[in-house]
């Protein structure tokens, strides 16, 4: 049940940051301008064992679009992804700007599961973040992880 | 990892709720008899991203809202 449910909320945050919002919660055009550009994410990270801790980093690439109060970006995670191993595949995101509340949703394949699908929420540059193979009952993990949201950074 | 299950769930959460709910408004100021002056505060990088907006106020809401102008020029 935990992990159906991890795996349709990733796809849903993943699907849904395809689209830039260009209206706001009641339907009407959003009086405020969009901005989008070339999204550079970095994660650093690592799982909550204390006696065997292992760090990760990962990079993601592609697109934001951002139009207030919203963030939504899209793009290529590669990278480490603990006892999965390498890996890659696609990472959607929502950020609430005022709020400073996060959603990830990420679909992957990595050197030890064929498919893997994640999701993190966090708040400003802090989350957690849960990644489970949906094929394989026994393999899922949850990590701490600091992330550092270059691409927006650099659009200031 | 069941409270950290449940810990994911809450915020996730309160994410939806604030972004069906919540008022980004950091501040809003009139300005001349058509205009307004809106600020968006944004806690996500601490202010880093925080826009000052300049727009259009009518009766059914704001319009036309630019950032990175002159006010002088517009009024």
């Amino acid at each position: 049940m935990k992990k159906i449910f991890i795996s349709l909320i990733s796809s849903f945050f993943l699907l849904n940051s395809i689209q830039a919002a260009t209206t706001n919660s009641k339907g009407e055009i959003n009086p405020f301008p969009s901005k989008t550009g070339w999204d550079l994410d970095l994660d650093l990270g690592s799982t909550l064992k204390k006696n065997d801790p292992q760090i990760f980093s990962r990079l993601r690439i592609g697109k934001f679009w951002m139009q207030e109060p919203k963030v939504m970006a899209l793009g290529i995670d590669v990278g480490k992804f603990s006892n999965f191993g390498f890996g890659g595949g696609a990472e959607g995101e929502w950020i609430h700007l005022p709020s400073g509340l996060w959603i990830q949703g990420k679909i992957l394949t990595t050197q030890n599961e064929i498919l893997v699908t994640g999701l993190s929420v966090g708040w400003s540059l802090v989350g957690v973040e849960g990644l489970i193979s949906p094929l394989n009952s026994s393999r899922a993990t949850i990590y701490a992880k600091v992330r550092l949201p270059l691409g927006l950074i650099a659009a200031q | 990892m069941k409270n950290i299950f449940k810990m994911l769930v809450f915020t996730g959460l309160m994410a939806g709720f604030i972004s069906m709910t919540g008022c980004s408004y950091g501040g809003v100021a009139g300005v001349g008899k058509e205009h307004v002056v809106v600020a968006k505060n944004e806690w996500f990088l601490w202010g880093l991203l925080k826009k000052i907006y300049v727009c259009k106020a009518t009766p059914s809401g704001l319009t036309n809202c630019k950032s990175d102008e002159n006010p002088g020029l517009i009024f």
